[in-house]
């Protein structure tokens, strides 16, 4: 890599934010912060060193003829929407999972969580279900309310998607087993005190 | 997508941290069993990741390896009488902690990891062990440099170096320098007046406390135990305001920690105190005894108990102990702070 394509830049110090000093970078070792005395250890990346991207604006139209962005129509339109086929110019055009997408598509992805990418949070209904199954046997006689609730859960989610991690349906299964078997329990029981 | 568990751990209260590798970015992930958090970061935007060693493995070794010598002594005195349910109870409570000893000193020394971006630098708390860190760095680095590119050591140290020998006028944009690191240092930045006064007086009530309770161990009034509380209580008063002043302080780490060892030296005093009149209440409920009223009055307890006596020695000691390094720790400092202004 040569030096000319990258800018001077420092990492400082997490515990005093003193800038450390950089002969002592990506050597495995670690090495004491000049300033506060703690023991650091950096890898710095050639990012580091490279200068922030100008802001895309957008190329203007050139002819009058000249395709345009559908978002902005003074600007000459540069690639289209993987999604919706929209023309897009520079300043619209957002590369996401291997697609050239719209604003307005990763709107629609964000909000229908089909985009994996922009997922930020979920519920995991699993744990929720075999909590709801489990702990409830500490106090015996909730079960009668908590054991359909937990099927319900188990049920109602077991198609929604989950945690975007590797994850298995097995605590769907076992909720519903197990608030299986304490319903079963309470129909014997009730059976046995109304015979 | 495919993920791959980089390094998991669980560091902060109900809330459990994960890392995780994915085609292109590192996942962080925080999870409170029901609910799950996802931070991204895109390997071509990972600028560094910098880790800093942090003391909790040592003092999780101090205090573990603390209550697990307690906890045996307690056990081998207790076992003179044959096997009671305090001696029962100290070697389980023993066993725990040597547990817990060898479970850290296996993990290794503790860490702070940050990761940095154009614009952000994030903490990475599933990272917290130096040894996962480097396991992590070994797995990222070639992925990393397949879309970055390779470095060499002698570019950073040209390139870094240039920052540090560049004139104070040099701009952030000439420089390519992100404005945090152009910026002066958050130490000088943001220095309050401060000088650690309720270090300093936290740091006193635990050495005069630590006396208190010297005194205790032998057949003294009761009124060291009023005392002694008083101290307790006022101690953690100017500890709380000390933990809240010394965040955006800048003194020494080992001064801050001090301040944390005495939180955790009292709080563990008063369980293990209440833990021993636990003892004896159920030694008397046996033997058919009214259990005399312990409240304030250490000395009797000691008195009543040796193992409580040895204890009660060991705490002392340890309360000065803390407090006395506190002193020097925030002393040595300030001498270092009036010899820079000379």
């Amino acid at each position: 890599m040569t030096l000319t394509a990258l800018c001077p830049a420092s990492v400082s110090c997490s515990g005093c934010g003193m800038p450390l000093a950089g002969e002592r970078f990506n050597s495995e070792e670690e090495f004491q912060c000049g300033n506060c005395g703690a023991r650091v250890a950096v890898e710095v990346f050639p990012a580091l060193f490279r200068a922030a991207g100008g802001v895309k604006s957008g190329e203007p139209l050139s002819t009058a003829g000249e395709a345009s962005c559908f978002y902005h129509p003074q600007k000459a339109a540069a690639t289209l929407c993987s999604a919706c086929g929209r023309f897009l110019c520079t300043l619209c055009e957002t590369e996401l999972a291997g697609k050239c997408l719209c604003p307005s598509c990763i709107e629609k992805g964000r909000q229908s969580e089909e985009i994996e990418q922009l997922v930020t949070q979920r519920t995991l209904h699993d744990s929720l279900a075999l909590s709801m199954a489990i702990l409830p046997m500490l106090f015996f006689f909730v079960t009668i309310v908590t054991a359909p609730i937990a099927i319900y859960i188990a049920l109602r989610h077991w198609k929604m998607p989950g945690s975007i991690l590797p994850r298995s349906r097995v605590r769907f299964v076992l909720a519903i087993v197990i608030a299986l078997a304490q319903i079963v329990g309470w129909l014997a029981f009730l059976v046995r005190v109304v015979l | 997508m495919k993920y791959e568990r980089l390094a998991r751990s669980g560091r902060s209260l109900g809330r459990w941290h994960t890392l995780w590798l994915g085609e292109d970015h590192l996942l962080a992930v925080v999870s409170t069993g029901y609910s799950e958090e996802y931070t991204r970061y895109y390997l071509k935007e990972i600028q560094a990741i910098v880790s800093r060693r942090s003391a909790w493995g040592k003092v999780l070794n101090a205090v573990s390896g603390s209550l697990l010598a307690i906890c045996l002594l307690a056990g081998i005195v207790g076992y003179g009488n044959g096997l009671t349910p305090a001696s029962v109870t100290a070697g389980i409570f023993g066993g725990f902690f040597l547990l817990l000893l060898l479970w850290n000193l296996l993990c290794g020394p503790t860490c702070c990891c940050q990761v940095r971006t154009q614009v952000s630098i994030d903490e990475l708390p599933a990272l917290n062990r130096t040894r996962s860190v480097r396991k992590v760095l070994a797995r990222l680095r070639p992925l990393i440099g397949r879309l970055q590119g390779e470095i060499t050591r002698e570019e950073i140290s040209e390139l870094t170096g240039k920052v540090t020998d560049a004139p104070p006028a040099a701009s952030p944009a000439a420089t390519g320098m992100k404005v945090a690191d152009s910026a002066p240092p958050l130490a000088e930045n943001t220095i309050s007046p401060y000088r650690g006064g309720f270090h300093l007086a936290a740091f006193s009530l635990l050495i005069a406390d630590g006396t208190v309770s010297l005194f205790q161990i032998l057949h003294s009034p009761k009124f060291l135990g009023y005392i002694s509380a008083g101290l307790n209580l006022f101690f953690l008063i100017f500890a709380i305001i000390a933990l809240i002043k010394q965040t955006k302080h800048p003194l020494p780490s080992l001064a801050k920690w001090m301040i944390w060892g005495g939180i955790a030296t009292i709080a563990t005093g008063i369980i293990i105190g209440f833990m021993f009149v636990g003892f004896i209440s159920f030694e008397d409920f046996q033997h058919g005894i009214k259990t005399k009223n312990f409240a304030f009055d250490t000395a009797a307890l000691a008195a009543s108990h040796p193992v409580f006596a040895f204890y009660l020695l060991f705490y002392a000691l340890l309360e000065a102990g803390i407090g006395i390094a506190g002193m020097i720790f925030l002393f040595r400092k300030m001498n270092i702070a009036g010899r820079d202004r000379t």
